[in-house]
């Protein structure tokens, strides 16, 4: 472990280093906003903004989980689609708004699990499975809705998402932050969060450790699933209509979230704190750029700018300073996990 | 010890040749199984149009498999395209003069460039391939958007030398076609016969063993990335050919997920270290069969995802069990341990 | 000086790295934005006090269009008269939710109008509702959506009209007669939706005995997924006469696919496109003929249409008109719709005319 002759400074750098990469993001984006439009800093509008990417935000913290024990899914964003399409459904067939909520929840489930079911069981890759499952919950949803919308939402559903809690924080954010808190004491504070870790680390270890990760998976894709359908919810919520193209490409963003939060992209590492504040680092480069008429295309171009220099910048630099991180090499070579990129 | 040798490298090679075979199986059935429903699926135009777009994606294709055989992935490939179909373009549109042969150059020569970009955020930046090819499919496609202000390129100012290649020429064939059977020898002969290629296989199954033999892993990842980036580059150039228009929000978009597909149903482990070219071949006849056939046969474009998605599944659980069963004693893959 | 162990990271590189990559990133982003700002703000500039200049944002469906590009070039024409500022943003896809940020960013910048060629009917109308509350007058132009999201629309044409014209077009280039399919964008298109209901409803009524509509199938506006539904027509229905594409993705898509094909010249490709699209497919004899309109009329009426409403000399309801320099008068319809203008055919005698 550390040199205990090492400087508090070494152990705090140690902890917030994960960390680092999103808030410098964060106050750069935040500075630049603010230097470059009178109407940018904006606190109240800021947080109203913060609404539309807490959908987004919800799928990353169940995308952190799901990476750190060592898998990937890639079908959260179809998974929300077609959840949202069955919530579309009930709610049409005469169900209430809540049934229809609650229905797209457990659909979400369900095709977590499905994910779950064909990595752990059957023991396919989860890459794959899930780059199959995006374009198979993707056409469900565009077989289930066709070329028609669901609209006609109780009006107090619509628009939801603006209201405020507390006179100060929408909804959304609230929503999320509780998220955020639960499942940050699932992945810190409890044995499923440990064992996931460990999964992440040495799959090979845990498995023979008696600790059931199995099941750990299994619940981490059901987790992703059932986030995907609670997503689905709050994104009707703010729409107020629903199509079989929802949240098309959204899966992306997360994953970019997830490592932007210093989430180790092989598993074995990262925390749900990095994820929030990668987030918030992601929303206030949005605003910054949009509030600048930056178009679609660069805006996404910037973000993958800042999501490669995150990771490019310090490794350069501290090749300059002549160590070279010991588990980068080894996981460059593929050696740690026996798993590809 | 080498009999045990021989013994583990035939039977994995009868596993390749077995898996191949039933690719192409279910490839010739699926075709059967379109034409039986709707016989004007084997009209010559209709085979004609589906060859064009094989030719296409087999080109990516087989870049990917190299990228995916040395334990890594490009999911940027889409965008690389993109700003080769592009710049080529806009070369061809400002410089009409210029010969055909130059404007493949720049188009392979544009996408070898970005290719070694990805190369060096993968191997100098230490950057994990996944990774870095997503940001970098952000990044080129910023950059498609920058090159070309934002500006189509029209079909007549695409100049006819590359346009031709679309066109049924003296040979009889397109030569897109010419050009995808080109790579798919070019890589079956890299893959099977030269000492590089065999290395390349080497380094993506065990980095550890073939470092100790005096390869370096890091310099075929890289340059793995170059080729895969040249290739996509020629795409592009072919892409031009097939569609003539070139706008900056639609070129290229979309391949990434065509084109993995295909190589996964091909039969190569996404674990890296085997692949085959004549498995990725029938893997993207069965893409593009697909997507052509759900079309003739008039299934409902709202299908043809979920049909994508079914296949990719199946294909891999197939994969999964045949692999169990045939490998020694049911020894299962690295990193498919059901734990 | 303390050695670090192996596995560690010195805390003060961090520090650096980030420092040096956060100016890394800020200098990027300023070239980018450099970059897609002169391509995007207009030129135009205000010719009194800047206090009364009226600021307004456009989104059209998506960039990199050259159809909208010229409804831009119209708005910019336009602008330095009204002593107006265009801004145009957009998404890189065309969907719904993708133009939301924009609307959003537009309100927090207290822009004058936001004008928008929406990509969903219903899932803006939330977000351009809070616009208008904000006291900012929301446009939807060259396609309609929800009359409770937008304070007017625009139309380029009558689309109740248009349907007849399309079919007309068809029977003019296969001379009356012969099966024809339609090759439409995405589903869920509303313009498309309502031209191809009028196509349907024209030859319901028997005024084309001879021209048989088989099928329609959706191209989405993607050049790859419209090839292969062109060749899909093509494969099932080897007697088919015509396809009709009222996109001008579409019929550019399956004109190439025409023109490389042997059926060139027996398959007629018609439907709605620019002309520097299809002159390549019109000089090479696989259009003989294909029709759109002005978007640049589009965004001069769209132009003085929000100026008047901002400035109030002009309310949107049916029955209101207004007269607009180069394009002439127009009065509000009972759907509080503007409609622009006629639609013009091209031909081989005029496609040179054009240039757009």
């Amino acid at each position: 472990m550390d040199n205990p002759k090492a400087s508090t400074l070494a152990s705090a750098g140690k902890f917030l280093g994960p960390f680092l990469p999103a808030v410098v993001v964060f106050l750069v984006a935040m500075v630049w906003g603010t230097l470059a439009s009178p109407f940018f800093l904006d606190i109240p509008v800021l947080l109203l903004h913060s609404g539309r990417y807490m959908e987004i935000g919800l799928l990353a913290l169940a995308m952190t989980l799901v990476i750190i024990h060592g898998d990937i899914d890639l079908s959260v964003a179809s998974n929300l689609a077609f959840s949202a399409a069955m919530l579309g459904l009930v709610y049409e067939s005469g169900a209430s708004i809540a049934v229809a909520s609650v229905a797209a929840i457990a659909v979400g489930t369900t095709l977590g699990l499905f994910n779950g079911f064909l990595v752990t069981v059957v023991g396919l890759p989860s890459l794959v499975v899930t780059l199959g499952t995006l374009a198979l919950y993707r056409g469900m949803a565009q077989i289930a809705l066709g070329d028609q919308a669901v609209t006609g939402y109780p009006d107090g559903f619509v628009g939801a998402d603006q209201n405020l809690v507390f006179e100060l924080i929408p909804l959304p954010l609230t929503v999320f932050i509780v998220m955020a808190v639960l499942i940050g004491f699932l992945a810190h504070r409890t044995t499923f969060g440990f064992v996931s870790l460990m999964l992440g680390k040495n799959q090979v270890a845990t498995m023979f450790s008696g600790l059931q990760p199995k099941m750990n998976r299994l619940i981490a894709f059901a987790l992703s699933g059932a986030m995907a359908g609670f997503a689905a919810v709050l994104i009707t919520a703010r729409l107020g209509s629903t199509r079989s193209n929802l949240a098309l490409g959204f899966e992306l963003l997360v994953v970019t979230i997830v490592v932007l939060g210093g989430t180790d992209i092989f598993g074995g590492k990262g925390t749900i704190g990095g994820t929030v504040l990668a987030l918030f680092a992601v929303i206030a480069v949005r605003e910054a750029l949009a509030i600048q008429n930056v178009n679609g295309q660069i805006q996404d171009a910037v973000i993958g700018l800042i999501l490669v220099l995150t990771i490019a910048v310090p490794v350069a630099v501290s090749r300059l300073f002549g160590r070279v991180k010991v588990s980068r090499r080894k996981a460059l070579l593929g050696l740690e996990k026996g798993t590809t990129q | 010890m080498r009999a045990s040798m021989r013994e583990g490298r035939s039977l994995a090679r009868n596993l390749a040749r077995f898996r191949d075979v039933g690719i192409g199986g279910i490839v010739v059935a699926v075709a059967i199984a379109f034409g039986a429903v709707n016989p004007l699926f084997f009209r010559p135009e209709n085979l004609f149009a589906i060859l064009l777009a094989v030719g296409i994606i087999v080109v990516l294709a087989v870049g990917q498999m190299l990228v995916i055989i040395s334990r890594q992935i490009d999911l940027s490939i889409g965008s690389t395209l993109g700003v080769a179909a592009m710049v080529t373009a806009m070369v061809g549109r400002d410089f009409p003069d210029v010969p055909t042969i130059v404007l493949v150059a720049v188009a392979v020569g544009v996408g070898a460039l970005l290719g070694a970009f990805n190369g060096f955020l993968v191997v100098g930046a230490k950057i994990p391939a996944i990774i870095a090819t997503l940001g970098t499919l952000a990044i080129y496609r910023g950059l498609v958007f920058i090159v070309s202000n934002n500006i189509q390129v029209n079909p007549s100012e695409v100049p006819s030398g590359v346009t031709a290649l679309a066109r049924v020429s003296s040979v009889g064939i397109p030569p897109i076609v010419l050009i995808g059977v080109g790579v798919v020898l070019a890589g079956w002969y890299f893959t099977r016969k030269t000492m590089t290629g065999l290395r390349l296989y080497a380094v993506g199954s065990n980095p550890e063993a073939a470092t100790a033999r005096g390869l370096s892993p890091l310099k075929f990842q890289f340059w793995v990335f170059v080729v895969m980036g040249a290739l996509a580059g020629l795409g592009g150039l072919l892409y031009i050919a097939r569609y003539s228009t070139v706008n900056p929000a639609d070129v290229g978009s979309g391949f990434e997920l065509q084109v993995i597909s295909a190589v996964v149903i091909g039969g190569t482990n996404i674990f890296g270290g085997s692949g085959s070219v004549v498995g990725v071949l029938m893997g993207v006849f069965l893409v593009g069969i697909l997507a052509n056939g759900l079309t003739v046969i008039g299934v409902s474009g709202f299908w043809q995802s979920a049909a994508y998605g079914a296949i990719i599944i199946i294909a891999v659980v197939v994969d999964t069990l045949v692999r169990r069963q045939m490998s020694s004693g049911g020894r299962k893959e690295k990193g498919e341990l059901d734990g | 000086m303390k050695r670090m162990k192996l596995g560690t990271k010195s805390p003060r590189s961090k520090f650096f790295a980030l420092g040096a990559s956060a100016l890394v990133a800020v200098g990027l982003v300023g070239c980018a934005t450099d970059a897609s700002d002169s391509t995007d703000s207009a030129p135009a500039e205000p010719t009194t006090d800047s206090a009364e200049v009226l600021e307004i944002v456009y989104i059209p469906k998506n960039l990199g269009n050259p159809y909208f590009d010229n409804i831009v070039a119209g708005l910019q024409e336009a602008a330095p008269e009204l002593n107006m500022t265009v801004e145009v943003v957009g998404p890189a896809q065309a969907g719904a939710t993708d133009q939301i940020q924009y609307i959003d960013a537009a309100i927090q910048q207290q822009v004058d109008a936001i004008l928008i060629s929406p990509n969903d009917a219903d899932a803006l109308v939330p977000s351009l509702k809070r616009a208008m509350d904000a006291g900012i007058v929301v446009i939807s132009v060259n396609s309609d959506m929800s009359a409770e999201g937008r304070d007017l629309a625009i139309l380029p044409v009558d689309f109740t009209t248009l349907g007849d014209f399309l079919v007309e077009l068809t029977a003019e280039v296969t001379d009356g007669a012969g099966d024809f399919a339609v090759l439409s964008a995405t589903s869920t298109a509303p313009d498309q939706n309502v031209w191809i209901e009028g196509m349907r409803d024209v030859l319901a009524g028997g005024a084309y005995p001879d021209l048989n509509l088989v099928d329609v199938v959706y191209g989405d506006d993607a050049p790859d997924k419209s090839t292969n539904e062109t060749n899909a027509l093509l494969t099932r229905y080897p007697d088919l006469a015509a396809i009709v594409a009222p996109t001008t993705v579409g019929v550019a898509a399956a004109a190439q696919v025409l023109s490389a094909s042997p059926l060139k010249g027996q398959v007629q490709v018609t439907g709605l496109g620019t002309p520097n699209e299809m002159r390549q497919y019109i000089k090479d004899g696989t259009v003989k003929a294909v029709a759109l309109w002005d978007p640049k009329a589009q965004g001069i009426l769209a132009a003085h249409l929000a100026a008047a409403l901002i400035n109030g000399t002009f309310t949107a309801t049916p029955g209101a008109s207004i007269n607009v320099p180069g394009v002439g008068d127009r009065v509000v319809n009972d759907d509080t719709q503007v409609i622009t203008g006629p639609p013009v055919t091209f031909t081989a005698e005029n496609i040179d005319d054009f240039d757009f």
